[in-house]
């Protein structure tokens, strides 16, 4: 059997024996949770295949599988960025800013330079990450990590400063006519993740990209600039991430709030997913759709008393038992 | 006028949850494993110390509790890693979100209520540790013990380590226990005597774990440089209110600690590879 698709199959029978652990896992947790075990996984099932579920998923599948699908990019060549959570707030910003101050009017072109230009400052943003690697040795993990919560401030410096509209610290919404459907939101995300698929594996990047984490020697002395090549990977992903905050902004959210401590947290689930996806952006989108599908389920089960840190809980140990259960049949796939 | 001294102190109980953490997390490091999941530790550590403190009425118990939640978590980490051979980066991430989820459901159960909390002797007694005692252990453990050198090389290179007879498995688990230990130490410490003062908020417990992650590097996985570096950022927390009262807006005074670590990186990456210091060699390579 060929390779690639050993791999394929292997992933696919960790994914699914990943998948009924975390049931039971989760069915033994949910016992505590004062509903009882049947209980809980009752409301569990009748949540998880609610029409309800899936479609309040989307929106939140759109900056989760932008991150994810520009992240898997940049793990392949080893830059290890979690800098997309700032880059989809930014691009927020931008689309915004450029939409509601700048334009002042909504029409499709102008909808499309927004989200554009939310790209741009995102590839900015993701760009500085590459920036301070590649020229002064900075470590991408922190700077990332340190940016994003530069973005934060800064989100929440215009919702309580220049931008703030009214009593509460926010801005005022789009009117209806600065907005995309829902569908476009998805389609421009998943048309970004193909065209990265298409990206790495028909082009001799995809080729250069791998060098540059498995084979660094060679890759030097094949020509492979090693410091282009983290540029280029960061400037992409931070413009893919940054047109999924823009998409977010201007399908789901309409205006700008005040932000906590955590972030918006689609940039963080868009690691889990780039990872879980097998570092493919293709796999990275499917990754995305459950985590985005599991993270909608919050707001379902809240309505039966379980709270949502549970649900949260709840994530974590889907994802750790999918890994668990891949990890042990890629090795046995590789035997 | 500025109280300096007022605010030298204030940095303390900040300074001393980022010492341990990233202290923790650098013996981690140098003995060539990589735990993303300092942030979840610590939530979950904190959450568990104010349910057992508040329900045995005792917060050495509490703080005990905590420490070994996060040792479970850690050693969680060791079977995915080790174990099964799973991704680090993932693994670690995904015990972020276990953790805040499993230690924010605990602390909600205490519906708020005020816990017992640890006395100031025992708060001076975990300072020292963090930001005297423990820099200098490990600075000696580390750098100048033969037990240091068997640690450091699973940093830089595993499979000379496993060659030479050095029994990989046993002391990364070992490092992992210590891992844990520590940060859930910070975790309950923060509980007690951070911005809460002992009574559960929801979220209001976040970013610490990221930072000490960010630390380890600003002190460049050396015990003196963490310590250093713990401090100069939680100086530049204590210094946020002082910030606002010249006229900064409170959401640009709450970023300058990151902003000022980002740009002190830059300027002193150089500075740490001239002195010597050096990163494992698993973990970070320019």
């Amino acid at each position: 059997m060929n390779t690639r698709l050993r791999g394929v199959i292997y992933g696919a029978i960790g994914l699914v024996l990943g998948l009924l652990f975390s049931v039971l896992v989760s069915l033994i947790l949910g016992s505590f949770t004062g509903l009882g075990a049947l209980g809980f996984s009752k409301i569990f099932l009748s949540s998880l295949l609610s029409k309800d579920t899936w479609t309040s998923a989307l929106p939140y599948f759109v900056p989760i599988a932008a991150s994810a699908s520009g992240l898997a990019l940049a793990y392949r060549a080893g830059f290890i960025t979690i800098g997309a959570e700032g880059q989809v707030m930014l691009g927020a910003v931008a689309a915004y800013w450029l939409l509601y101050y700048v334009i002042g009017h909504g029409s499709v072109a102008a909808v499309t330079a927004a989200i554009l230009f939310a790209g741009l400052v995102g590839a900015l943003y993701g760009g500085l990450v590459g920036g301070l690697r590649v020229g002064l040795g900075v470590n991408e993990i922190l700077s990332s990590l340190m940016l994003n919560y530069i973005a934060i401030g800064i989100v929440n410096y215009l919702v309580a400063g220049p931008w703030q509209q009214g009593g509460y610290t926010r801005t005022a919404p789009l009117p209806p006519s600065m907005s995309i459907g829902l569908s476009a939101a998805v389609l421009i995300v998943v048309i970004a993740g193909l065209l990265l698929e298409l990206f790495i594996v028909f082009t001799k990047y995809g080729v250069a990209i791998d060098s540059v984490r498995l084979a660094r020697k060679a890759a030097q002395t094949y020509g492979i600039g090693i410091a282009s090549t983290i540029l280029i990977v960061a400037l992409i992903q931070g413009f893919v991430a940054g047109i999924g905050g823009g998409a977010l902004l201007l399908q789901l959210l309409r205006q700008l709030r005040s932000v906590g401590l955590g972030g918006w947290g689609y940039g963080y689930m868009g690691i889990l997913a780039a990872w879980l996806g097998g570092l493919r952006p293709l796999g990275a989108l499917a990754a995305s759709l459950l985590i985005a599908i599991l993270y909608s389920m919050r707001s379902t089960l809240q309505l039966y008393g379980v709270s949502d840190s549970f649900v949260l809980a709840l994530e974590a140990i889907i994802v750790l038992s999918v890994l668990a259960f891949t990890t042990l049949s890629m090795r046995r796939g590789e035997r | 006028m500025v109280n300096v001294a007022a605010l030298l102190s204030q940095a303390l109980p900040y300074a001393t949850v980022y010492a341990l953490a990233a202290q923790g997390e650098l013996f981690l490091e140098r003995a060539g494993l990589f735990n993303l999941g300092l942030e979840g530790m610590i939530y979950l550590s904190a959450g568990v110390t104010a349910i057992i403190s508040l329900y045995t009425g005792s917060p050495v118990y509490g703080l005990l509790a905590g420490i070994v939640s996060s040792i479970v978590l850690a050693l969680l980490y060791g079977f995915f890693v080790i174990t099964l051979g799973a991704d680090q980066a993932v693994t670690g991430l995904s015990i972020v979100f276990l953790g805040i989820g499993l230690g924010d459901v605990v602390g909600r159960a205490t519906g708020g209520a005020v816990t017992p909390s640890i006395g100031i002797l025992a708060n001076d007694l975990i300072v020292v540790l963090a930001l005297l005692v423990l820099p200098i252990v490990l600075y000696f453990m580390l750098f100048r013990s033969w037990l240091g050198y068997v640690v450091r090389s699973l940093g830089e290179n595993v499979a000379t380590a496993r060659a030479l007879g050095v029994p990989v498995t046993l002391t990364r688990i070992a490092a992992l226990i210590i891992n844990g230990a520590l940060v859930g130490l910070a975790g309950s410490y923060l509980f007690f005597t951070g911005p809460l003062g002992s009574r559960w908020v929801s979220m209001s417990l976040l970013g610490w774990g990221w930072m000490s992650l960010g630390i380890v590097i600003l002190g460049y996985w050396h015990p003196v440089g963490v310590v250093a570096a713990s401090y100069l950022v939680g100086l530049l927390y204590a210094m946020r209110p002082l910030l606002e009262t010249v006229g900064i807006p409170s959401s640009i005074a709450d970023v300058t600690p990151y902003l000022v670590v980002i740009i002190a990186l830059a300027v002193i990456s150089a500075l740490y590879e001239k002195m010597n210091v050096k990163p494992p060699t698993a973990i970070w390579s320019r």
